[in-house]
C-alpha cells in the first residue's frame, strides 16, 4: 500500500468522509466485477457495491493497515455475494445466453471487450451449475485473476480447500462446455 | 489446449466489467453513508451446528430429568410382594406309578381332584404373606 493510500485510509478512519470517496473510486470497480459476476444482474451488482461501501465505511475503524485494503474489501463483498446468493434464486441460463457464449468462444480477439450484459451471459451459461463456495472461488481465482493465498484469504479457505473447490468448478464448467459441444 | 481453457484463459483476458456510469454510483453511496459513529447492527451470531445438536439434546435430557425428579417424588404405591420360594422343588410324585396306562391316569386325576386347587393355594399364599 502507499503511503498516499495509508493516509487516505487513516483519515477514513477518523471520520473524513471526503477521503472515503476516493476508496470508493478506487475500488467500486473491483466490486462491481465480482458482484455483476457473483450474482448475474447488473442491479444487483450495484446495490451490492453500495452495500459493501457502507460495510466498509462503518468498520473501517476496524481496518488493521498492515493488512491489504483491497483484499479486505473482497473479503466484505465476497460474504455479501454469497449471503446474497442464499436469498435469491437459482441462477439459470437462458437461451439467449448461449449465443453470447458461442459468439465470445468463436471470436478470434483474445482481449476482447465484453459488454456487462454479454459477461452475465457468458458466466451464467457456464457457472451455473456451481455452488455457492465453487462459484465465489471460481470467480476470484479465475474470472479475477486473484492468486491463491489472497483467495484464501478473502474466502477463509485453506489451501486445499481452495484447490479442490477450483478443481470440481472447473470440472463441472469443463462438463457443462462439453454438453455444449465446446470440446 | 484444449477449448474450455481456451474459453476461460480468454474470459480472464477479456475487458473487465464496468459500471455505466460510475460517478453516479459513487455520489449514490456517499450520500446513502451512515454516520460512522453509528452503532454496527448487531448481528446475532449464528451458531455452530453442533452447538445447536447439542442444545437440542440438553434441553431433551433436562426435561426428560425433570419428568424423572417428579415422577420419583410420587408417592410409591404399596406392592404386594407374594413371597414365594421358587427354589423349592416340586416333589417328584411318588404315587400312581404302577399299573397300566389308565390306571395311572386315573390315580393321577383322583389325586388331583383331593388336591386343593392353585387359585386356593395363591390365595393361601398371599393371605400367609400378608399376615
Amino acid at each position: 500500500m502507499t503511503q498516499i493510500a495509508r493516509d487516505i485510509i487513516l483519515r477514513c478512519q477518523q471520520g473524513d468522509k471526503e477521503a472515503f470517496r476516493w476508496v470508493v473510486e478506487t475500488h467500486q470497480r473491483l466490486i462491481f466485477s465480482l458482484a455483476l459476476k457473483m450474482l448475474c444482474d447488473e442491479e444487483e451488482a450495484k446495490d451490492m457495491v453500495q452495500e459493501t461501501f457502507i460495510r466498509v465505511w462503518q468498520s473501517i475503524s476496524s481496518y488493521d493497515l498492515r493488512t491489504t485494503f483491497s483484499t479486505w474489501v473482497y473479503t466484505i463483498a465476497s460474504r455479501l455475494c454469497i449471503d446474497r446468493l442464499k436469498r435469491a434464486r437459482r441462477i439459470v441460463a437462458l437461451p439467449d445466453d448461449e449465443l453470447a457464449l458461442r459468439r465470445f468462444a468463436s471470436d478470434g480477439d483474445n482481449q476482447l471487450a465484453l459488454e456487462n450484459k454479454e459477461w452475465v451471459s457468458i458466466v451464467r451459461t457456464i457457472a451455473g451449475g456451481l455452488s455457492d463456495k465453487q462459484r465465489l472461488v471460481f470467480t476470484l481465482c479465475q474470472l479475477e485473476g486473484l492468486s491463491s493465498a489472497e483467495v484464501e484469504q478473502i474466502t477463509g479457505l485453506d489451501a486445499r480447500q481452495v484447490k479442490s473447490n477450483l478443481y470440481v468448478a472447473r470440472q463441472t464448467i469443463r462438463k457443462r462446455l462439453t454438453d455444449l459441444g465446446y470440446e | 489446449m484444449n477449448k474450455t481453457d481456451n474459453i476461460l484463459e480468454k474470459l480472464k483476458a477479456a475487458q473487465q466489467p464496468t459500471v455505466d456510469n460510475p460517478d453516479e454510483l459513487t455520489d449514490l453511496i456517499m450520500d446513502s453513508l451512515p454516520e460512522q459513529d453509528a452503532p454496527l447492527k448487531e448481528q446475532p451470531a449464528k451458531p455452530h451446528a453442533v452447538l445447536l445438536t447439542l442444545r437440542i439434546v440438553l434441553s431433551m435430557a433436562a426435561v426428560y430429568l425433570v419428568g424423572l425428579f417428579i415422577y420419583l417424588q410420587a408417592e410409591p404405591t404399596n406392592k404386594v410382594e407374594i413371597v414365594y420360594n421358587n427354589k423349592v422343588e416340586s416333589p417328584q410324585p411318588a404315587y400312581c406309578t404302577e399299573g397300566s396306562a389308565r390306571e395311572i391316569l386315573m390315580c393321577y386325576l383322583e389325586r388331583k381332584r383331593e388336591q386343593p386347587s392353585t387359585y386356593s393355594l395363591i390365595k393361601q399364599k398371599i393371605y400367609e404373606s400378608q399376615h
